[in-house]
């Protein structure tokens, strides 16, 4: 349970400097500040929250009837950006002349270097259309849904997260929890991701799953002639080919 | 995603809120008008509309919650929501109209307040810092439009999305709710535990009768209006707690953009959650559910050192934001349990009184209900 506290601890404070000045503004107002109400909501209570948060009773608790992965939403209730912010202005407010606009710069320089700028992150992107979804998952969508029924397509690992979002037309026989929980391995999944797919294996499953198409990258060699289990290549894609299924009805 | 599209959204999401929302925040006496009194005309304005939006955007996410898991949990379809649900807000807009004009006739409103002088001594405090602190505001709202826009332009890939957006385009496309995997749009038993926090149908909602896609409305143009929103509550929290410090507002949310556009430095802060992925319900919650819930203490807080009787719609919106923070996550129901019961009881130490107990566990009754009803059909 002490783990769990622990890394949950270590990970939302990251680099910690951040946490460090949120500490320190917590002490500077416990020395300055008189007003019950600031003593309160800003002191005593994230004392008690964060008492919450390391008590491995609470934690417990949390693991029988929620989740172990979100236990660390208990540190949402600190206030450390309005506490930060808060003591910015009040220092800001004690000093006078040319030192404000130097414990201004003197703020941010902190903030920047205990932070990092969150548009450096990897996950984004610049938006390839309207529906901030991969071009390659929407042209491949457009070109295999039938207006008015649902077709079941398998898609590589890298797209799964996408395809929902943009068409609730295409059914999947695995999805994004099948990388997510690997105990859930499906058979026609392990083919997917496989270097070399196995062709009687992977489109014998995808019969067996009721596949209209299958998508596969072009990089990949498929080990056997996918014609000998039904499938034609269908289509190129951005780097994907369909194959199709001849025995799978496209009709509503 | 078409310019009347886009109109359909303005109102939805900001005008019909503000209409609503109005009630409370034109109240001719009450936290509001009391604390918005020293201030010029344009912060009244701006403070009034916030609120507005505030308690009309609370108001709204409240009847959703009950309407929709109400609905769900008696077997209804996204059609039956979507009706009930435009009716109410259709009523409600119309009750607010009507009493907001009967306010200003009778000159109950705060624009009374707007009119009157008080302004002298700020006048004369700002003189000092007038020049650094305007630069600041600028500051401000050039690092809100950059977000703005990059929430247009940057695409977030955040894995989540393929259960909440999925769920979302799924509930509106196929009006059936929660008997679906999100993930791969196989049908399933009904998923209990999602339908107490229907956030994604909401979602869906705000979708269909706007007549944009799920997924353009989830990534594109509810993070733009939210962003705003959210700021816009980290302003009220901001002028309250700094009292008469106030005229340094903008260097307050200045900070707060940084911590939010510096907030990398961990994946599990609030402040990335916000800026990465507000269309999910655990963001809001993070950002700005539980920020409500910290102004509406502080004002019950200070009502308590002022020893005079809290303004009824402090206790509404505690109230709210209870319902709001079940709406968007069944942790919520935690989450905003907490900081009330610690706070509630720290009050009994600090203030020798005990009467505002009752009220504040009259607020966290939704979080009690759904916690209840989680546990039920765990």
């Amino acid at each position: 349970m002490w783990d769990l506290i622990v890394n949950h601890f270590s990970e939302y404070i990251g680099t910690g400097l951040i946490f460090i000045i949120y500490l320190a503004c917590v002490i500077r107002m416990f020395i300055i500040e008189k007003r019950k109400e600031y003593r309160i909501l800003f002191i005593y209570m994230p004392a008690v929250v964060l008492v919450l948060f390391l008590c491995p009773i609470v934690a417990k608790i949390m693991q029988k009837y929620a989740d172990d992965e979100i236990y660390y939403r208990i540190m949402w209730l600190l206030p450390v950006a309005v506490t930060i912010a808060y003591t910015v202005v009040d220092l800001y407010g004690r000093v006078k002349g040319k030192l404000k606009a130097v414990v201004l710069i003197l703020s941010a320089l902190l903030i920047v270097a205990g932070g990092r700028l969150v548009y450096t992150d990897m996950e984004y992107s610049i938006a390839e259309n309207e529906y901030h979804v991969p071009q390659t998952v929407v042209d491949i969508c457009d070109e295999t849904v039938v207006p008015g029924r649902e077709i079941v397509v398998a898609f590589p690992a890298d797209l799964l997260v996408y395809v929902r979002q943009y068409t609730p037309l295409i059914v999947m026989p695995y999805g994004y929890d099948e990388l997510k929980y690997m105990k859930l391995r499906n058979p026609l999944y392990e083919q997917m991701i496989a270097e070399k797919p196995d062709a009687e294996k992977l489109f014998a499953e995808a019969v067996n799953m009721k596949c209209h198409y299958v998508v596969i990258e072009e990089a990949k060699e498929i080990i056997g002639d996918p014609e000998e289990y039904g499938f034609t290549e269908y289509k190129h894609i951005d780097g994907y080919v369909l194959y199709r299924n001849n025995q799978a009805y496209f009709g509503l | 995603m078409t310019f009347f599209s886009v109109l359909l959204t303005i109102l939805w999401l900001i005008v019909v809120p503000v209409v609503i929302g109005a009630v409370f925040a034109f109240r001719k006496n009450g936290f509001i008008a009391d604390g918005c009194r020293q201030e010029n005309t344009g912060f009244k304005l701006m403070g009034i509309f916030m609120w507005s939006w505030l308690f009309g955007q609370l108001l709204l996410w409240c009847i959703f919650q009950f309407i929709a898991v109400w609905t769900i949990l008696h077997g209804g379809l996204f059609d039956a929501i979507v009706k009930k649900y435009t009716i109410c807000v259709g009523v409600l807009c119309a009750a607010s109209v009507a009493i907001n004009m009967i306010m200003l006739f009778a000159k109950h409103s705060v624009f009374g307040a707007i009119s009157r002088k008080e302004q002298d001594h700020i006048k004369a405090e700002d003189n000092e810092d007038k020049k650094l602190l305007i630069i600041v505001w600028c500051v401000f709202v050039l690092l809100l439009l950059l977000q703005m826009f990059l929430q247009v332009k940057l695409a977030y890939m955040d894995v989540d999305d393929s259960f909440y957006v999925s769920e979302a385009v799924t509930i509106e496309s196929s009006n059936s709710m929660y008997h679906t995997i999100p993930y791969t749009g196989q049908y399933t038993d009904m998923d209990y535990r999602h339908s107490l926090e229907p956030f994604p149908a909401w979602l869906a909602f705000i979708a269909r009768i706007t007549g944009n896609k799920v997924v353009t409305m989830a990534h594109v143009l509810l993070p733009v209006i939210l962003l705003p929103l959210t700021y816009g509550v980290y302003a009220l929290v901001g002028s309250r707690v700094l009292g008469d410090k106030r005229k340094n507002l903008p260097i307050y949310l200045v900070v707060m953009e940084l911590l939010v556009m510096f907030s990398l430095y961990s994946t599990m802060v609030p402040e990335k959650f916000f800026i990465t992925r507000i269309r999910q319900g655990k963001s809001t919650i993070a950002s700005l559910i539980i920020p409500g819930i910290i102004l509406c203490l502080f004002l019950i807080l200070d009502y308590a050192r002022k020893k005079s009787r809290t303004d009824y719609a402090v206790w509404v919106m505690l109230f709210l934001l209870n319902a709001a923070g079940c709406l968007c996550s069944t942790l919520g129901a935690l989450l905003c349990v907490i900081p009330i019961g610690i706070v509630a009881i720290m009050m009994v130490f600090a203030y020798k009184k005990g009467w505002h107990i009752i009220p504040m566990i009259v607020g966290c009754i939704p979080c009690v209900l759904f916690a209840v009803l989680y546990m039920l059909n765990r």
